[in-house]
């Protein structure tokens, strides 16, 4: 034992000497590399030097760089780290280069210039492998204090390791003793080992030992008491496993509002706490019960067959007094015998479903697939059953409601549809009437031209023709164009610079009133639009506005942000609308311009705003002035 | 009748048009010029050729009309029959595309070239043309190239509209041959496709030809090829980005020569009794910095042979 | 530049005198070494250290320790010579025969490459394309040479142009200049900054080792004869024994396995002697070129 400590501290000791070595080996490296910079560094000062013709300095260069090289090669062929390596790579690679660069330099005649340039390269590179062996420096300092360290350490660790080779020696004596007593005590030991095992819940363990007699027998019925324990604790495993399946899958029954996902849920639920091949349920519909789709285990024809009078069921229902069903053996007691014979049935179980003592369905559970249904199997059945008839009831809660909502629609569609033929009628009439008009005077002139004689007054009444002609052509133009469902052309616009061009085109009717125009226009960003649908809509509010105004007033014109909106806003100081009337300014054909107007401006208008995404709101003091307000949103975005 | 008034009025529009297009001074005949855009070496050539006209004395007996058009088939085109309508005394061409654009058009006009690689393979030929041609020798290019690096795949950028270009592509083919290496085009058709011709292809050297829309794009070439650490050599001069190395013609010189003949065809010699020379001076210029920073062994012969060192 | 070696020499005598009288006139470290010039060929760095044991094993069999030093530049080798005071050097063609009639040194032997030859030729060469095949087709061209110096690069082309009747290059060409180098003559031939160079041979072979497009593109219109290249000089006052003692440590060099060491790592096969005769050719061609070796 002590030659053993006195080994291990023998190699620790040769291991740092060892480290110790590469220490000296390091600084070894330091020493050529500072000789590798004294070389470089005198030749390059005989590089700025020398003239051009050589004398005893072309020796002192040859000599140097010759050092350069041996230094350079004397490093590569010791051991170093990797990093150390490369640098040295590197290094030599410059070197040769610079050998090359002052073969050069030194044998070429020819040029002053040429010389020069030559000179020129090769400071450059005598320069870089100043460099070079700085960047060496570096790491190669680094490695060292990194390994004077650890061989500073490892010598710490051989005092170490001797005194341990004491302790240790001591406590090896110890162990020795312990293990000859154990060896009497072993079986006890192991019994005590086994008995903690299987508190810490590893049942089934059992003791090993080659012990006879007493102890032997205590062993075997130790065993046979751990196996029947292991035995007892797989089957609770097995009751908690299901048990948390049967949990997870009534949480997704109360989830789930679909009929279809309920069979779905129920069926493979069922497969995965009972492990049998066919899983689903029967449901009644009319006179008899019917398996639903989708199932486990079962094809659509397979589905098909599973129709049973409910009588037949009922039968069996109250024959089991509302007990589940299970049929190992004799399959022909199953209600839906006949079916299963052809689906290859050998074992049932079947469990009801009832909801307020009323038997709503069956779950059908065939072929386990470990042997043959047991009462385990039934019991979570049983539970899962409740909450299916629960989340049937709630399925057919919610398709009642939706099929009320569904008819709730529909009559509200209808209603619509009846104030849309109304809105047709009236606007049919309202265009008959406003074309009527200008008919009936075109009609009564022309009727005034055949009595007339006298050019003049045939002129007058032909210009109230025609423009009684344009007023109706006016009309349908714009009521086409109202109709017309135009494409949006979307372009980055600037609102405020929009505005401006209307209000150009508005100024110009405005010479010879006394209305005045105030802008506020607010830092607005830039956003997508149609400008020329958009310009249209400013020019008809503000036309309105200045309509209303008759001759003096002020038309405001401001423009804000609100959230990520744009607000638009067109103010008069003219006579207002009334208040019954203020909800009808969009519809079509409403004018309050009398005969002026058509009607048409502001539901076109309307109709604009809303195709950007945007609305329109009004306000209004009868007698005060109105302000119309086009809310557009800074981001557009396709209506979906 | 109407018809022809407005032809009459046409036609004194155009002499009116062309009497502002021709300078006042009677005694200056006007040289057309076609300078195409964006590259450096017909810069050079035309700055040496005005030095020299001016060193000489010959400054005030021209007036220079220049065309700076894209190196494109039609922009090239199109400055040509600019140059002809305005009815120019002398025109003068830098490089063979341009050349051959003009030549398309039968000037009766004569036309002085320079910068053109090999008038013959470059298919110029005419009785009123004659010029500078830069011819050097491309193998001496890649003997440099392979002095500094290993070369297995050499990427050939080059332009298969342009006769010369199509010219030099074929030399570096029977070249490759020689030397067992493999060339790599790369066909500036579709100018769209050169960042990603330039970022895909293999090569372990990249050379340019001389084709103007090779060299209108020689900077971002330079600088993909630099970034993928890929040697380059171009036969044409650049300014601020510059090759590896350069081999060219050293425009200095052809711009002397073209004012030789020039000052020549000034004095009534018609240019199809002066012979085509060859200007056998090369400029031979060595990136040292790049060949650095690329990791590149620098090679001493090019430091030795180099007309200029590119090192700091 | 007279100036300045005007200044040396006259530190250099102040140094001597200095020395001498400061220390006694006794055989120190530096007066012991034996000093030889070697004429660049290659990396100059890896041409010494090659040099390393062959200076060991001349030390060993003369007596007195052998160092190897650069001559540097063509136009600089005999002013070198003398500057540093070399015992001997290895001399090339032409400077080998200035170097007999400037410094009066004496040869002693040159090495045999390994395909036998112990000369050297020049080639006179254009670019294929150039379409020049003979003197007439020359006037007016450009031509690059190596160095007024070389036997090979310059004045074998010289003496080749004289005796087909061309006595006045420099103005028979349209430009003529030196390029300080053999490689740096064939680059500007091919290159086209020249059309005719002159050039060893045995550099050209070389550069078309490495590359095959060389020969495709040169020409070769003339060859020079064999001349001999390489020659190891001494000077003439060094004392006949040690001359013999280091021509028998040259000559014996192939028949010892420390010998053939040596000479493998240098690349030669061996050592054969050298005398004034082998210059004849020299002489003759310079007088052909009109040049006359003593000025």
């Amino acid at each position: 034992m002590f030659f053993l400590g006195a080994g291990i501290s023998m190699l620790y000791m040769y291991k740092t000497t060892g480290n110790l070595q590469s220490v000296i080996d390091l600084h070894r490296v330091e020493i050529i590399r500072q000789d590798l910079v004294i070389s470089a560094q005198t030749v390059q000062s005989n590089l700025y030097t020398f003239g051009t013709v050589f004398g005893q300095e072309l020796d002192v260069i040859v000599d140097n760089v010759i050092d350069l090289g041996d230094s350079a090669n004397r490093c590569l062929s010791c051991h170093h780290s990797k990093e150390i390596t490369e640098k040295l790579h590197e290094v030599n690679a410059i070197v040769e280069q610079y050998e090359n660069a002052l073969s050069y330099l030194i044998t070429t005649s020819a040029n002053p210039e040429r010389i020069e340039r030559l000179r020129a390269v090769a400071i450059n590179i005598g320069g870089s492998l100043l460099t070079k062996t700085q960047e060496m420096a570096f790491i190669a300092g680094q490695e060292l204090s990194n390994m004077t360290i650890n061989a500073i350490k490892e010598i710490q660790h051989s005092r170490v390791i001797l005194i341990v080779t004491l302790v240790l020696s001591f406590f090896i004596a110890l162990a020795i003793a312990i293990t000859m007593t154990r060896q009497i005590t072993e079986p006890i030991y192991e019994l005590v080992n086994a008995t903690r095992r299987i508190k810490a819940g590893e049942f089934g363990y059992t003791a090993t030992s080659a012990a006879t007699g007493e102890f032997g027998e205590l062993m075997e019925s130790f065993n046979d008491m751990s196996i029947s324990l292991k035995e007892s604790n797989q089957k609770i495993m097995k009751n908690l496993h299901n048990l948390s399946n049967l949990y997870s899958t009534t949480l997704t029954f109360h989830a789930i509002t679909s009929k279809a996902d309920i069979y779905r849920e129920l069926s493979f639920g069922v497969a995965e706490i009972v492990g049998a091949e066919q899983c689903g349920l029967m449901l009644p519909e009319g006179e008899d019960f019917v398996h639903m789709s989708p199932a486990v285990g079962l094809t659509e024809d397979a589905i098909a067959l599973l129709r049973v009078p409910a009588e037949k069921i009922l039968d069996r229902y109250r024959h089991t007094k509302r007990r589940a069903m299970v049929i190992n053996n004799g399959i022909e007691a199953s209600p839906t015998a006949e079916a299963d014979i052809t689906l290859g049935v050998k074992n049932i179980m079947l469990v009801w479903v009832r909801h307020k003592g009323d038997l709503i369905g069956v779950i059908r559970v065939a072929n386990k697939k470990t042997g043959e249904f047991t009462e385990e199997d039934v019991h979570p059945l049983a539970i899962l059953a409740n909450n299916l008839s629960v989340a049937l009831e709630n399925a057919k809660l919610y398709e009642d409601l939706r099929r009320q909502m569904w008819e709730l629609k529909n009559a509200q569609e209808q209603l619509v549809q009846a104030a849309k033929l109304v809105a047709i009628g009236e606007l049919a009439s309202n265009v008959a009437h406003e074309i009527n008009n200008p008919l009936t005077s075109i009609l009564g002139y022309a009727e005034l031209i055949k009595e007339e004689t006298d050019i003049e007054s045939i002129m007058k009444d032909v210009e109230i023709i025609e423009n009684d002609s344009l007023r109706a052509r006016d009309i349908v133009h714009q009521l086409l164009e109202f109709s017309r469902k135009r494409s949006l052309e979307m372009k980055r616009i600037n609102i405020n610079g929009l505005l401006t061009e209307v209000i150009g085109l508005v100024s110009l009717q405005l010479k010879d009133t006394q209305i005045v125009i105030s802008e506020d226009f607010a830092d607005i960003p830039a956003i997508e639009g149609d400008p020329n649908q958009l310009k249209q809509v400013f020019l008809n509010i503000i036309n309105n506005a200045t309509f209303a105004m008759q001759n003096e007033g002020t038309l405001g014109i401001a423009t804000s942000i609100k959230d990520s909106t744009i607000h638009i806003s067109v103010s008069d100081t003219g006579r207002g609308i009334p208040r019954e009337v203020i909800s009808r300014v969009f519809e079509p054909f409403f004018s309050t311009k009398k005969e002026k107007g058509t009607g048409i401006g502001l539901s076109v208008s309307y109709k604009i705003i809303q195709s950007h995404n945007g609305r329109i709101e009004v306000e209004s003091q009868e007698g005060k002035g109105s302000t119309f307000t086009v809310i557009l949103p800074i981001v557009f975005q396709s209506p979906a | 009748m109407l018809y022809r008034i407005v032809n009459r009025i046409c036609g004194l529009l155009t002499v009116v048009a062309l009497l502002c297009l021709i300078p006042s001074s009677a005694k200056a005949e006007t040289i057309g010029l076609i300078l195409t855009h964006g590259i450096y070496e017909y810069e050079r050539i035309h700055d040496s050729l005005v030095s020299y006209l001016k060193k000489e004395g010959h400054a005030d007996r021209v007036k220079f009309l220049i065309q700076r058009p894209y190196p494109d088939p039609i922009a090239l085109g199109n400055a040509s029959r600019k140059l002809i309508v305005a009815d120019v005394d002398i025109i003068l061409t830098y490089g063979a595309a341009p050349t051959r654009a003009m030549l398309r058009e039968r000037p009766r006009i004569p036309v002085l070239y320079a910068g053109v690689y090999e008038p013959i393979a470059a298919q110029i030929a005419s009785k009123n043309a004659t010029g500078v041609c830069s011819k050097f020798n491309i193998s001496s290019l890649v003997r440099y190239l392979r002095t500094s690096t290993t070369i297995n795949n050499l990427g050939v950028v080059y332009y298969s509209a342009e006769k010369e270009s199509t010219h030099q592509m074929q030399e570096l083919q029977d070249i490759s041959k020689k030397y067992g290496f493999e060339i790599k085009p790369l066909d500036l058709k579709y100018k769209t496709d050169l960042h990603t011709m330039l970022n895909d292809v293999e090569a372990d050297a990249l050379m340019v030809t001389s084709s103007p829309a090779a060299n209108s794009s020689l900077p971002t070439i330079l600088r993909i090829a630099t970034s993928r650490k890929i040697p380059t050599a171009s036969l044409l001069t650049s300014d601020k980005i510059t090759a590896m190395i350069t081999l060219s013609s050293d425009p200095v010189r052809q711009g002397e020569l073209l004012g030789g003949m020039l000052v020549k065809v000034l004095n009534g010699t018609p240019p199809q009794s002066i012979k085509p020379v060859c200007s056998k001076k090369i400029e031979l210029v060595y990136n040292v910095k790049d060949a650095n920073r690329m990791g590149l062994k620098i090679s001493m012969d090019l430091v030795t042979e180099a007309t200029k060192l590119i090192n700091k | 530049m007279k100036k300045l070696s005007a200044l040396a020499k006259a530190l250099a005598i102040a140094l001597l005198i200095a020395a001498a009288v400061v220390l006694p006139r006794s055989s120190s470290a530096e007066d012991d070494v034996f000093l030889i010039g070697l004429i660049p060929e290659e990396n100059i760095f890896r041409a010494i250290q090659k040099h390393r044991p062959f200076e060991a094993y001349l030390s060993k069999k003369i007596g007195v320790t052998v160092k190897f030093t650069i001559l540097s530049r063509y136009g600089d080798i005999v002013d070198r010579f003398v500057a540093r005071d070399m015992d001997g050097a290895f001399f090339g063609i032409y400077t080998s025969a200035l170097a007999m009639e400037k410094l009066g040194v004496e040869p002693v032997a040159r090495p045999v490459n390994l395909d036998g030859s112990t000369t050297a030729r020049g080639y006179l060469f254009t670019r294929k394309d150039s379409g020049i095949r003979a003197i007439e087709d020359m006037e007016d061209k450009r031509a690059a040479f190596v160095d007024k110096a070389t036997a090979t690069g310059y004045i074998f082309a010289v003496a080749y142009l004289s005796e087909n009747g061309i006595k006045k290059p420099e103005s028979f060409f349209s430009e003529y200049y030196f390029t300080g180098s053999h490689e740096s003559t064939i680059y500007a031939v091919l290159d086209g900054r020249a059309d005719i160079g002159a050039a060893k041979g045995r550099v050209m072979d070389k550069l078309s080792a490495k590359d095959p497009m060389l020969k495709e593109e040169i020409f070769i219109i003339a060859k020079s004869g064999s001349l001999p290249d390489n020659t190891l000089m001494i000077r003439k006052d060094i004392e006949p024994e040690m001359k013999q003692k280091l021509r028998d440590a040259l000559l014996t060099l192939d028949r010892n396995p420390e010998g053939a060491e040596i000479l493998e790592k240098l690349g030669i096969k061996k050592f054969v002697d050298a005398s004034r005769e082998n210059f004849g050719a020299v002489n003759e061609l310079a007088v052909k070129a009109g040049i006359d070796i003593g000025e």
